[in-house]
């Protein structure tokens, strides 16, 4: 009897045991090496800055940099980009596997994950998530266009507890990576938000008022205390599924600090003070740091190669639908084009608007990114070279007929036109600036056009505009900017007339080599295998370099300045700068 | 007296309505809108930002908008909803308001407690080292420009190794409970933004005073007391001070209206956490409502101010009767 | 205010037509040292952002890839074996730059120099905007390989001295367009205001109250969003001037009121009225000249704050464009910390701004006192 006992006895227990291994044991992440330089110590905080203070907690109630800065470390999404080297990894889906015909994705969860409240995160979060934030139109910070393939939705259903299932319309190439960037919110906190008399109240959800243990994620972090306008900690969460390799949990910070400092140059004065642990800093700043570090101060300044999307690498352009006959004919032209791009000198720029710190940019996708960089378009940069461009003109017969030292249009008039740019950006009127002198030189007049950052856009997009220096961040998979740089798109402004109603390309527009364009990136997206889209972002870039329909100038090079106690920031053997939130410690 | 509070208080609406609908066919004559920013951001669907318009509403016509706000603060008191914030605006302006009141009412104790005296000690000295000194200071005082005095401060501070620029708090101190080391710390930051801002206003005041009270030991009444053989300190803090103060007085209350709104330009470069970097914020975003009504507020304290500076030359000066 | 104004008043009414007030008034303001002082170094700053173009060796325009964020010149009497020359000269410059820190440095080649000469050919500009010339009041001379920058250069190796005093341009007389059309307005709506009185009085001053209401910076800032973007330059610094006369007048409307109210009934207005002058005549002829004295110190007073509005706008990005420039702008640059410490010369157009609101502050002082008539001849 007593050894029947004891036997049900341990029988319950290892069944009870097994159970519980079970349901809940945590099936951890191993972060990758690229992001641990080495293990790290516990304890401390980590404070770093922002600019401005967050408009909301939710995510997707929000476009809005503060925001998704801060909520990145607070919410996961099922797979993630690695931060260095940009490859997906899992996230909360530990696995997943593609349908035959690639249009199936089936999405395996991470098990024994807990929401920091201790609630268990399930497929339940995953199918909240997608149907009422991402995917939802009235969320301000929607992704909807992201889900939507040849006019069709993607669909999510749930197949059980940690099991779910994403039907895709088409073959759909980037979707890994566009999953990368939807983080999944907690269903048990956000669903009493929806109100289904009033769409829009989702918004309001999780705003800067909220009680703060309302705010629950799956993350390294967890907010804790909020000073408004001035200060957000986050604490490490308990629940966090990260670890090193030898099985510490991660984060190794006991908080996270965001300082919010709207004035750069307080921010930098606030890291001479060591207030500040990490600062993102621009070019012309970099030589009273660096000349600090030399002389002693506590703090390093690194220098690396880009792979973020900002700096946004700044570009050329000319409205190919401007109502002036005679200049639209010169900006169509691929040869006025060429003349200008050996205008364009990016040495001078380099050396005087980012104090060298800066690279020559050939297209929207960063030397870094390996995976779609084609180094083939270096060899087709223009150089600065005025007599070239000089005699282009010439050629094309635009020519000083009445020696005021300024060409003359077919129609006589004088080859005169404005560049618009953002005055807001410090970088890109300089470059402006020098561009018009350079122009001025070979007698074309440039009269520059400073405007509201805001308002660029406005005037882009109505088509408002003769010539233009702006920039788009540079996105891991031309997929994501597909919008700019597919003709046709919402955001091709150099070329508005390929734009149709509905967001149809209007294909009798464009130019053949636009055509093209439009085809690669049509087959970019729905073709699964790496390598062969990778041949159609290849060519996109060559047509690109070639045909020039918009000229790029720089990229600003990453620059970060990091007190000498942050362990695991540095830069790598590839030159790009790690620094993750969740692995750096203090010493 | 209360009738005539009253009074002013009943003129002020038919005043507060022409404001509000001056401001906001400002705000609407402003080339783009709430939502022009989003263009660039890789997440937004230029579908996204249709929608936006028409749930902030902004598809509406002009006029339309503007009787929705008004109708909201008549009938539910409702302020409008910050765009950006997604908060009711009078709400977050509310959470602005203590540290815009602190820096305010600081400068206005540190530029009152040091230009009364001088006024007065430069006036009774006049012609002396210490009058030149301070009337020299007085004058640059006026002229150096709010943005640049900070500027400079931050630059010599920093260059001489100092730490405590920019904010209020060293960031250790933001949200911890209050203790004496943080009132240490709030010290060695306040300090910079209450001569930034404060020396223009000390200055004015210091001339003024001294010009006053100039005046008035002119004046036959003094010379008369003098004559009787008064005490020379009873003629000038007794008579002369009190009269020449007067006119201050009237200043006295607009000092926290224009502080609240006047320091926008060195509150953005010492990064203060008060409401003038927050409504700038607002006006180039277009968050309308927050613009509404951070100008509406401004303009009422200006109201208020005015109302006081009148009551207050009333109390002390009887000959001025309020009808 | 008000109580000045009595004073004035009674005062002018004593000496309605004496010629020897005015002249009084010349006196006493001659008289006055600082005064003086002051309106000395006004001319000289007007004068020289009226000549801008001659007095500086450079083009304000020009940039200089070899001198970026270069130091001011220093130049020099004595060389290097100790024999002095009359002539100054200065030595060559030649940029570097630190390999590590990427900081521009500059080393003096003492090796090499060049002398200062007066009256020499350089950069083409036009004088006062009309006659093209390329002679400078002093420079280096032509083919020199280094440049003389008195007040150093910005990031693109422009001459911080040339856009200074061109820069000067928009600052000085955006106060005087400014001022002008603040009392052209301020008359105008006073005068009528005062001189009839009535229902008229009550609207303008009704509205006068309704704009002094505003805060005043706020309502500026919104106001010069309004400016259309793609404006040129000069629309755009005739925009900030409307901008900031927008409520600028109301203080002058006021004051123009309470002198007409006093006037209207006057023997000398009545006598006009008699003689059947129209209004016009009497409130422009008659009764304004009267009020001259004191517009012109309140003038002179209200410069500062027009000066300083500009550059504060400017300062915030919101007010001048390049390619025209004015002292805010300028002072745009000094907002980066790192530059202002290693190029602490860029915050020379700050000293100037107070220079010139000192000045016109001592000017503007002298003047009170000159036509104040209580004051001790």
């Amino acid at each position: 009897m007593k050894k029947f006992f004891s036997l049900s006895l341990i029988l319950v227990l290892v069944l009870g045991l097994s159970f519980t291994v079970g349901a809940q044991e945590l099936e951890r992440k191993v972060v990758s090496d690229s992001l641990i330089g080495e293990i790290g110590e516990y304890g401390g905080e980590y404070v770093i800055s922002l600019t401005s203070a967050p408009q909301t907690f939710n995510y997707y109630g929000a476009i809005d940099w503060s925001t998704f800065s801060i909520m990145t470390n607070v919410l996961d999404s099922l797979v993630e980009a690695n931060p260095v080297t940009k490859e997906i990894e899992p996230g909360l889906a530990k696995s997943w596997e593609y349908s035959d015909d690639g249009t199936t994705v089936t999405l395996n969860l991470r098990k024994g994950v807990k929401w920091s409240d201790d609630e268990p995160f399930n497929a339940d979060d995953v199918i909240f998530t997608f149907n009422n934030l991402t995917l939802n139109p009235n969320a301000e910070a929607n992704e909807v266009s992201r889900y939507e393939i040849e006019g069709e939705m993607v669909e999510f259903t749930k197949v059980d507890e940690y099991t779910v299932e994403v039907n895709l319309p088409a073959p759909y190439g980037p979707f890994m990576k566009i999953l990368s960037q939807a983080p999944i919110a907690p269903e048990h906190k956000l669903a009493k938000h929806l109100d289904p008399e009033n769409p829009g109240a989702i918004n309001e959800a999780w705003s800067t008022g909220t009680e703060l243990s309302e705010i629950v994620g799956t993350g390294p972090f967890t907010i804790d205390q909020y000073s408004v306008d001035q200060k957000l900690v986050l604490k490490r969460n308990p629940n966090s599924w990260r670890y090193d390799s030898e099985g510490n949990q991660l984060p190794y910070v006991d908080q996270l600090v965001y300082v919010f400092v709207q004035n750069s140059e307080v921010q930098l004065a606030q890291f001479q003070a060591g207030e500040i642990d990490q600062l993102t800093i621009s070019g012309k700043d970099f030589p009273m740091l660096k000349q600090q570090e030399v002389d002693g101060a506590d703090f390093k300044v690194l220098t690396g190669k880009p792979v973020n999307p900002t700096p946004s690498p700044t570009h050329l352009s000319f409205n190919f639908d401007i109502a002036d006959k005679e200049l639209r004919e010169a900006f169509r032209t691929l040869e006025f084009r060429e003349a200008m791009a050996h205008l364009i000198d990016r040495q001078r720029i380099i050396d005087d608007v980012y104090n060298t710190l800066a690279i020559e940019s050939g297209m929207p996708v960063v030397p870094t990114n390996k995976a779609f960089y084609n180094p083939e378009i270096e060899e087709l940069r223009r150089d600065f070279n005025l007599e070239k461009a000089r005699t282009i003109l010439d050629d094309l017969g635009y020519e000083d007929t009445d020696g005021d030292g300024i060409r003359e249009l077919a129609d006589g008039e004088d080859f005169e036109f404005t560049l618009t740019t953002a005055v807001d950006s410090q970088d890109r009127v300089d470059i402006a600036s020098l561009l018009k002198d350079n122009l001025e030189e070979v007698g074309i007049k440039v009269n520059l056009n400073l405007i509201k950052g805001s308002l660029v856009f406005d005037k882009a997009l109505a088509g408002e505009f003769e010539s233009m220096v702006m920039a788009f961040g540079n996105q891991p998979d031309p997929q994501f900017r597909k919008a700019i740089w597919q003709p046709g798109r919402a955001l091709y402004y150099w070329h508005l007339s390929t734009m149709g109603e509905n967001d149809q390309p209007v294909m009798e527009n464009m130019f053949d080599w636009e055509k093209e364009i439009f085809e690669m990136f049509e087959k970019g997206q729905v073709t699964m295998e790496h390598s062969a889209r990778r041949e159609y972002y290849d060519r996109w870039q060559l047509i690109n370099a070639q045909k020039l329909p918009v000229i790029f100038i720089t990229k600003g090079m990453d620059l970060s300045a990091v007190q000498d106690n942050v362990g695991n920031y540095y830069v790598n053997d590839n030159g790009i700068i790690v620094g993750v939130n969740y692995t750096v410690y203090k010493k | 007296m209360m009738n005539y509070i009253l009074r002013r208080f009943l003129y002020m609406i038919p005043l507060m309505i022409l404001i509000s609908i001056l401001s906001f066919t400002v705000i609407k004559l402003q080339p783009g809108e709430f939502g022009s920013q989003y263009f660039s951001n890789p997440r937004v669907s230029p579908e996204t930002v249709e929608n936006l318009r028409a749930r902030l509403g902004l598809d509406q016509p002009t006029y339309m908008q503007y009787l929705t706000w008004v109708k909201g603060i008549v009938t539910e008191g409702d302020f409008g909803y910050s765009f950006a914030y997604k908060r009711p605006v009078a709400e977050l302006i509310w959470e602005r308001m203590g540290w815009t009141v602190v820096v305010a009412g600081s400068t206005i104790l540190f530029t009152w407690v040091l230009a009364i005296p001088i006024g007065i000690f430069s006036a009774t000295h006049k012609y002396s080292i210490f009058d030149y000194v301070f009337t020299f200071i007085g004058f640059i005082g006026i002229s150096v420009p709010n943005f640049f005095m900070a500027l400079l401060l931050m630059y010599l501070v920093l260059s001489m190794g100092g730490t405590e620029v920019g904010g209020l708090f060293s960031q250790q101190y933001i949200g911890a409970p209050w203790s004496i080391a943080k009132v240490i710390d709030l010290l060695k930051h306040i300090w910079i933004p209450l001569i930034a801002i404060g020396t223009a206003g000390m200055a004015g005041i210091l001339r003024q005073m001294r010009g006053n009270l100039l005046d008035i030991l002119g004046e036959q009444y003094v010379q008369t007391a003098r004559a009787k053989g008064l005490n020379e300190n009873v003629v000038i803090y007794k008579h002369a001070v009190r009269n020449a103060i007067n006119p201050l007085i009237s200043m006295f209350g607009m000092q926290l209206p224009k502080l609240i709104s006047g320091t926008i330009i060195s509150a953005i470069v010492l990064n203060l956490p008060t409401m003038g970097p927050f409504f700038y914020d607002a006006l180039i975003n277009q968050d309308q409502y927050l613009v509404m009504t951070f100008l509406m507020f401004s303009a009422f304290m200006m109201l208020i101010g005015n109302l006081i500076a009148d009551l207050l030359l009333a109390l002390v000066d009887p000959r001025i009767r309020l009808d | 205010m008000d109580k000045q104004n009595e004073k004035i008043e009674t005062e002018t009414n004593k000496l309605d037509k004496s010629v020897s007030y005015k002249a009084k008034i010349v006196r006493r303001f001659l008289r006055h040292k600082i005064g003086m002082f002051g309106a000395v170094i006004l001319i000289i700053i007007y004068l020289s952002a009226i000549f801008g173009g001659f007095i500086a060796p450079y083009n304000m325009l020009q940039k200089n890839e070899e001198y970026t964020y270069a130091p001011p010149t220093k130049i020099h009497f004595i060389d290097q074996e100790g024999n002095f020359s009359l002539r100054p000269f200065v030595y060559k410059l030649e940029k570097g730059r630190d390999p590590v820190t990427f900081a521009v440095e500059y080393q003096v080649n003492r090796e090499v120099k060049y002398p200062i000469h007066f009256l020499v050919r350089g950069e083409k500009y036009k004088l006062l905007g009309l006659f093209e010339t390329d002679l400078h009041l002093f420079g280096l001379e032509e083919g020199a390989d280094s440049k003389l920058f008195l007040m150093g250069t910005d990031r693109f190796g422009r001459d911080l001295f040339a856009r200074t005093l061109i820069g000067g341009r928009v600052s000085l007389s955006v106060g005087l367009f400014g001022i002008l059309l603040s009392f052209l307005i301020g008359i105008i709506m006073g005068g009528i205001s005062g001189y009839y009185g009535g229902w008229i009085d009550n609207l303008i001053q009704r509205f006068i109250e309704l704009l002094r209401s505003f805060p005043r910076i706020p309502i500026w800032l919104a106001l010069s969003m309004i400016l259309p973007p793609e404006w040129s330059s000069v629309k755009i610094y005739f925009g900030i001037v409307t901008v900031l006369s927008f409520i600028g007048w109301t203080g002058i409307a006021r004051v123009v009121r309470g002198q007409f109210l006093s006037y209207r009934d006057k023997d000398f207005v009545d006598a006009a009225r008699a003689l059947g002058a129209s209004d016009r005549s009497i409130m422009f002829r008659h009764i304004l000249p009267n009020t001259m004295s004191y517009l012109i110190v309140a003038a002179t007073l209200s410069f500062p704050g027009m000066i300083l509005a500009e550059s504060s706008m400017s300062f915030l990005g919101l007010g001048i464009k390049e390619p025209m420039t004015s002292w805010g702008l300028l002072l745009k640059q000094a907002q980066q910390m790192s530059v202002l410490k290693s190029s602490p010369w860029i915050l020379a157009p700050g000293i100037f701004i107070i220079v010139t609101v000192l000045a016109f502050n001592f000017v503007g002082d002298a003047m009170r006192d000159a036509i104040d008539p209580f004051a001790v001849d």
